[in-house]
């Protein structure tokens, strides 16, 4: 038999933040999901609110991320979870590549149940630094609605089979960053540590661009030492639930070693200044 | 309550870590074991010579593995790498390290689990009374190294030898099929380490191969241990069943006490 040695326990000082913290997770995805069951009902996106402790989420719904109208597809989406406005918005997927996307924007923007503009390239396949990307980008600014780019759906390594999923390159998204107005608000999100840390870019000099580091595979040491490289206060909270487990991002959070302060932004407060609510 | 003040509730054994990149450092190892408040971490190997190591390459790895318990002490759970195409390479490290207090065998990218080399080396371990950690991956996407075993291979290797003692890693990476393939396998038990975190793993597992199957790890330091730990505390299952996943199985697995 092997004997364990006994050792103190160093957490027992690190006191959780409370559940009933402010919480915004800016990276759900609900809706018909064809490759798995997913507990997507109103009531469960209740519970999911409860159990996880959060006060608002932002939803990418399957229908607006798969639909031929992604209008369509959020009117039917925006219907389903109405019972949950008060506390759920949505990103509305758009697809410059096709007609009508400006109407799609300018209809984002007046529709207080749209958080903002999500694009998709890994799977509506044009490249992050098209020409029409920049004019989508330069309208919704225009318009004052911000921009998420999702750098993936599923993890690299066991997508479905059926899917062709085509991450941005590191070139391409350096031109798309590097294009993109100063005034332009967006977040990056499904984006992994190693892809953010190669990227050849001034953070602070980019003072609306925002990171999500929910689901960015993160190393032992990738949320320690983040403030040493990327503004804190631009850095978001979205765990991918319920298709992705929400209380690793969560605990990966809590166990940073970084202060009551710098967690609370993350958790919160940096999105209300992204999302600009009061 | 909040998820860390959960945490503080659980005995904690990483069964599936590497000594490579920043564990290389013993220091901050021990520092982390600290932080994370670990009882205990399986060292693997530190992945020397990539997907076919050659024998010299195999042997400086169990060598940094144990430098790495003898510096550290009795956390750590030293298991021996192996290539098992070499094959009485392999089977001299099995001695030698079994001599030097390793209790496991690891087998990564090297060779299928159901050639004939990985069967002979397979049963030299089980001799000493080791687990067999296999990696093993369905992967949907991507170039695999060229000789990564799957599941069902897993499967089969543990169908030949059912009194010994299998850990498939990873679930199988796909998890649905890397699950399904080793449910009849009642000597497997798998590890959902790394940094595939789809929503749905550990229910299936606890549900397909039963709590007593399911062992924590995180393949660190290449994946974060919060973000581990996070799915497994997020389980809708009572205490019992999430002590059983964090250290009660390996603990039976290793016969620690």
């Amino acid at each position: 038999m092997i004997s364990l040695p006994r050792v103190e326990n160093p957490m027992e000082n690190r006191a959780s933040i409370s559940t009933s913290s402010d919480i915004i997770d800016v990276n759900w995805y609900v809706g018909n999901y064809p490759f798995r069951s997913l507990k997507t009902q109103p009531k469960d996106l209740a519970q999911l609110r409860v159990k996880s402790g959060i006060s608002r989420a932002i939803a990418c719904d399957f229908n607006s991320l798969f639909y031929y109208d992604s209008m369509d597809g959020i009117e039917e989406t925006l219907r389903r979870y109405e019972s949950l406005s008060d506390w759920l918005q949505f990103y509305l997927v758009v697809n410059p590549s096709f007609p009508k996307w400006e109407k799609a924007i300018e209809h984002a923007a007046q529709d207080s149940r749209i958080a903002a503009i999500r694009i998709a390239p890994c799977l509506h396949h044009y490249s992050v630094d098209a020409p029409e990307v920049q004019m989508l980008i330069d309208l919704a600014s225009k318009c004052g609605i911000p921009i998420n780019v999702m750098a993936r759906l599923f993890d690299d390594r066991v997508a479905p089979q059926c899917v062709q999923q085509i991450v941005p390159s590191r070139a391409s998204v350096l031109d798309f960053l590097r294009s993109c107005s100063v005034e332009a608000r967006i977040s990056l999100s499904m984006f992994y540590f190693d892809e953010l840390m190669a990227l050849d870019i001034d953070w602070v000099r980019n003072p609306n661009l925002y990171i999500d580091v929910g689901c960015s595979k993160p190393n032992v040491a990738s949320l320690d030492e983040l403030p040493s490289w990327f503004p804190i206060e631009r850095v978001l909270f979205g765990t991918g639930a319920p298709l992705y487990y929400w209380g690793g991002s969560r605990l990966g959070l809590e166990g940073a070693a970084w202060t009551v302060v710098q967690q609370q932004d993350v958790l919160a407060d940096n999105a209300k200044v992204f999302f600009e609510w009061d | 309550m909040g998820l860390m003040d959960q945490l503080q509730r659980f005995s904690v054994i990483d069964a599936h870590a590497h000594n490579w990149n920043r564990f290389i450092d013993s220091d901050y190892l021990r520092t982390c074991l600290d932080r994370f408040d670990l009882k205990g971490m399986v060292i693997l190997s530190n992945l020397t010579g990539g997907f076919d190591p050659l024998p010299d390459q195999v042997h400086e790895s169990n060598v940094a593995t144990a430098r790495l318990r003898d510096t550290i002490g009795d956390r750590i759970f030293p298991f021996c790498y192996v290539n098992a195409t070499h094959t009485q390479h392999a089977l001299e490290q099995i001695d030698r390290w079994n001599s030097e207090g390793f209790v496991g065998l690891k087998f990564w990218v090297s060779q299928r689990a159901t050639e004939s080399c990985t069967m002979e080396v397979t049963e030299a371990a089980l001799a000493h009374g080791w687990p067999i950690l296999y990696h093993a991956y369905y992967r949907t996407h991507g170039a695999a190294p060229p000789n990564e075993t799957v599941p069902m291979d897993v499967a089969n290797l543990a169908a030949s030898f059912p009194s010994g003692q299998f850990i498939m890693a990873h679930f199988g990476a796909q998890f649905e099929h890397g699950l399904r393939a080793v449910e009849h396998s009642p000597n497997i038990a798998v590890d959902y380490a790394g940094s595939i975190n789809e929503r749905g793993a550990y229910e299936t597992a606890l549900k397909i191969l039963g709590p007593e199957r399911v062992v924590f790890g995180t393949d660190m330091p290449g994946a974060d241990f919060f973000i581990n730990a996070g799915r497994v505390l997020q389980l809708d299952e009572d205490d019992q069943i999430k002590q059983l996943i964090f250290s009660g199985n390996i603990k039976r697995i290793l016969r620690i006490d």
